[in-house]
């Protein structure tokens, strides 16, 4: 006993060394969450105290509530394509940008830009991007004969827009494929030159299995990123003023602008909360099931397949 | 080493204690009001130089911040830091009124003789359902065809003029629009009405709107004046497609400087256009429609409220007063009676003095319509619940996807939705005067059998 007080004292100057990110932690990361979850079973506007309601917010969400549905299909629709899109894109990019030539850092800095790049501006620059008559894309459907469509009027074209857009932000995913793919060790291409394997066949047995951790990581990352897409579609959406975000026709109505609507432009909080809970239920579960799934696909060189 | 770590961690801890206790710091100063300032950069700029004249008369001293979205405002008010003065508009004024967050402006007012100079319409507008005067309508405005002359001559037509009607209108409209190689997409519209503006036509058309109605429902003239509307696009192609308009972000004044429209609706008066005209302009007041009594549309959905908690309710009154009397902010204002508004603006913009402002704008007071817009033409306590079923209806019918059978068979869905947020409300704590009264009409709403159940 007395030697772990001894302990303890002796490792005071650590703690206080992490307290000010545990402090941090508690206020702004757990406190919320505990305080979320206590409020999604509350009425709650903000300005008064909040109503237990118990499991009313849930059962509404899951059983009247239209608008839920309408933003899962949304945000579900934005998942599936944007995700594979995103990861097949920015592999690409690393493949292309793994060579050895003169300057290529110079294009790794330029693939890698726009992903810095302020969402918020980004999201600006693409509304006049995706302009039907002045923006460049319809410039460009035109010249090839095509009419481009409304693009974030139309009601069928939105999410494509935004999905479209999503791409803009690949640089971040090719960097780690990149940095994956310059940790694969060159004597295995080797062995399978000499074992005359064409590129197609390297890239499949050697390069894919190495890099499979790095695009597990992406993977899951861009699907957590996209289930909580909301910067685009809010400020690509709310040119027609307050309320309008979501246009047209709720066609661009994601899970997470919805909540955003709900907390902050109808101040129900308590409704919020249980949004928030729900989605983070759907993320916990689609990513178990991208763990359970790799076990089939990802190779970790240490330990064989993961 | 270690001293010296002990030491380091003792100074930043007694930092931060300090720190912890400085609060507002200058606690014994004379009184200091923060007015959350609904304005753009200029207005603030302008407020800043004048500050110090209100501030050395009364001793108040004033903190400007930038109004930046109601829910901030919310925000602020929960973590019990409300401005002093802030910016409401009718949808959200009901509700802080309900929750004991407004100062009723009567306590402050009373037997003040400033208040014979507002004009009645904009005390009754900022008045809730409990009869407190929580909101102080700071400025109005209302809407007028912006059109260019040089179009009208070319094509040998008389200007409109205060009397033209819709099918005047509509007359100009297409001996306006020019389709010279015939492709069905004309390079001059005879005209541009931005979707949000037919509330207006609406109302002109003899629609009514009951400030504190509950429920949603498609009248009659609101039908006909949609329907009249959606003509101009489909049928006489007289009028861009609202949707195309609104993907290209286009603004009026560019519509009207590339020739790309001969008539286009905005606010008036509105500095903006005024300095971003670049042509010959002038502007009428929005057609007479049928045989309809004239309502012209007059706005007064946000106004400033004084918190609840205001530090000087007495001294935020004399503020309010002061800002739309002799500071640069919407001053002179069109709210007081007694004010030469139109003279005014014309000493101050040269070019409304070869206009029809003035005719314009007495109309406008004259016939005043009130303020129809859908984000402030429904109760507080339903205006969300309404809009969330038909705003994307409404991007429908513009879209030529859905008609107005179909928008008018919606009815019964939003109202669903309305009741079922009026029953959560009724469980609420709010207070019981604004409960009774949405008790009142939902019994009403049911007796009338028009219940979504």
């Amino acid at each position: 006993m007395p030697h772990q007080q001894n302990k303890l004292f002796k490792d005071w100057q650590g703690y206080l060394y992490i307290m000010p990110w545990f402090i941090g932690f508690i206020c702004f990361a757990l406190g919320p969450i505990v305080v979320s979850f206590f409020m999604s079973f509350t009425r709650w506007s903000m300005l008064s105290s909040p109503q237990w309601i118990g499991l009313e917010n849930y059962s509404e969400i899951l059983l009247r509530d239209p608008l839920v549905g309408k933003s899962l299909w949304n945000t579900a629709y934005y998942v599936l394509f944007s995700v594979p899109l995103g990861i097949a894109l920015s592999l690409g990019l690393a493949l292309l940008l793994n060579q050895k030539l003169r300057g290529i850092g110079l294009f790794r800095t330029l693939f890698f830009l726009p992903s810095v790049t302020n969402l918020v501006a980004v999201s600006i620059l693409w509304m006049w991007i995706f302009n039907p008559e002045f923006g460049l894309l319809n410039r460009a459907l035109e010249w090839t004969g095509i009419e481009g469509p409304l693009w974030l009027q139309s009601e069928t074209w939105s999410k494509p827009a935004l999905i479209l857009m999503s791409l803009w932000g690949i640089g971040g995913g090719m960097i780690i494929m990149l940095a994956a793919l310059q940790g694969i060790p060159p004597e295995l291409y080797e062995a399978a030159d000499l074992d005359g394997a064409k590129r197609w066949r390297k890239f499949w047995h050697i390069t894919a299995p190495m890099i499979s951790p790095a695009l597990f990581f992406n993977l899951i990352m861009n699907m957590i990123g996209s289930f909580q897409v909301f910067t685009q579609a809010f400020v690509m959406t709310a040119s027609a003023g307050q309320g309008s975000e979501g246009a047209p026709n709720n066609s661009t109505l994601f899970f997470v602008l919805y909540l955003y609507k709900k907390a902050f432009q109808q101040f129900k909080m308590g409704y919020a909360s249980a949004l928030a809970w729900i989605l983070f239920i759907i993320i916990l579960l689609f990513t178990l099931l991208q763990f359970n799934l790799s076990r089939r696909w990802v190779y970790y060189e240490a330990g064989g397949r993961s | 080493m270690k001293t010296l770590n002990i030491c380091l961690g003792a100074v930043l801890l007694a930092a931060g204690v300090a720190n912890l206790g400085c609060g507002t710091g200058d606690d014994t100063a004379s009184v200091t009001l923060t007015f959350n300032v609904p304005a753009n950069a200029n207005q603030i700029q302008n407020l800043r130089q004048d500050l110090p004249q209100f501030e050395k008369r009364t001793g108040v001293k004033i903190k400007l911040y930038p109004f930046t979205g109601q829910e901030k405002l919310y925000a602020m008010m929960a973590a019990g830091q409300a401005p002093d003065i802030f910016y409401t508009n009718t949808v959200v004024r009901d509700r802080l009124a309900a929750e004991k967050r407004l100062l009723d402006l009567r306590t402050v007012s009373k037997g003040d003789p400033f208040v014979q100079r507002i004009r009645p319409e904009f005390i009754d507008r900022g008045t809730s359902i409990d009869g407190g005067w929580y909101q102080f309508c700071d400025w109005t405005f209302t809407y007028a065809f912006y059109y260019n002359r040089d179009l009208f001559r070319r094509a040998g037509l008389a200007f409109p003029d205060i009397s033209w009607t819709w099918n005047d209108m509509l007359r100009s409209a297409q001996a306006l629009t020019i389709d010279s190689d015939g492709d069905g997409k004309p390079e001059q519209y005879g005209l541009f009405i931005a979707k949000h503006f037919v509330d207006a036509f609406e109302q002109m058309n003899g629609a009514r709107f009951e400030r504190n109605a509950l429920f949603y429902s498609l009248s009659a003239e609101s039908r006909d004046a949609l329907a009249a509307y959606l003509d101009l696009m489909n049928r006489y192609r007289v009028m861009p497609d609202v949707s195309l308009m609104q993907a290209q972000g286009m603004q009026m004044t560019q519509l009207l400087n590339s020739g790309r429209a001969a008539m286009a609706v905005e606010a008036l008066p509105n500095p903006d256009v005024f300095s971003g005209l670049e042509i010959d302009w002038d502007v009428a007041p929005l057609p007479r429609m049928g045989d309809h009594p004239p309502a012209y549309f007059r706005s007064a959905s946000g106004g400033l409220s004084i918190s609840a908690g205001c530090r000087d309710p007495q001294a935020a009154w004399e503020f309010l007063k002061w800002l739309i009397t002799e500071s640069r902010y919407n001053t002179p204002n069109p709210i007081l009676s007694d004010v030469d508004f139109v003279g005014d603006w014309q000493e101050s913009y040269p070019v409304l003095q070869n206009t029809q402002f003035a005719r314009v704008w007495r109309l406008s007071e004259e016939y005043d319509g009130g303020d129809p817009r859908d984000f402030v033409r429904y109760s507080s306590w339903s205006s969300s619940a309404i809009l969330e079923i038909l705003a994307p209806r409404m991007d429908l019918l513009f879209a030529g996807k859905i008609d107005l059978d179909q928008l008018a068979a919606a009815e019964t869905e939003i109202n669903r939705n309305v009741e079922r947020e009026l029953d959560k409300l009724l469980k609420s704590n709010l207070d019981s005067l604004f409960l009774r009264h949405v008790e009142t009409q939902i019994a009403a709403h049911r007796a009338e059998g028009k219940t979504g159940r």
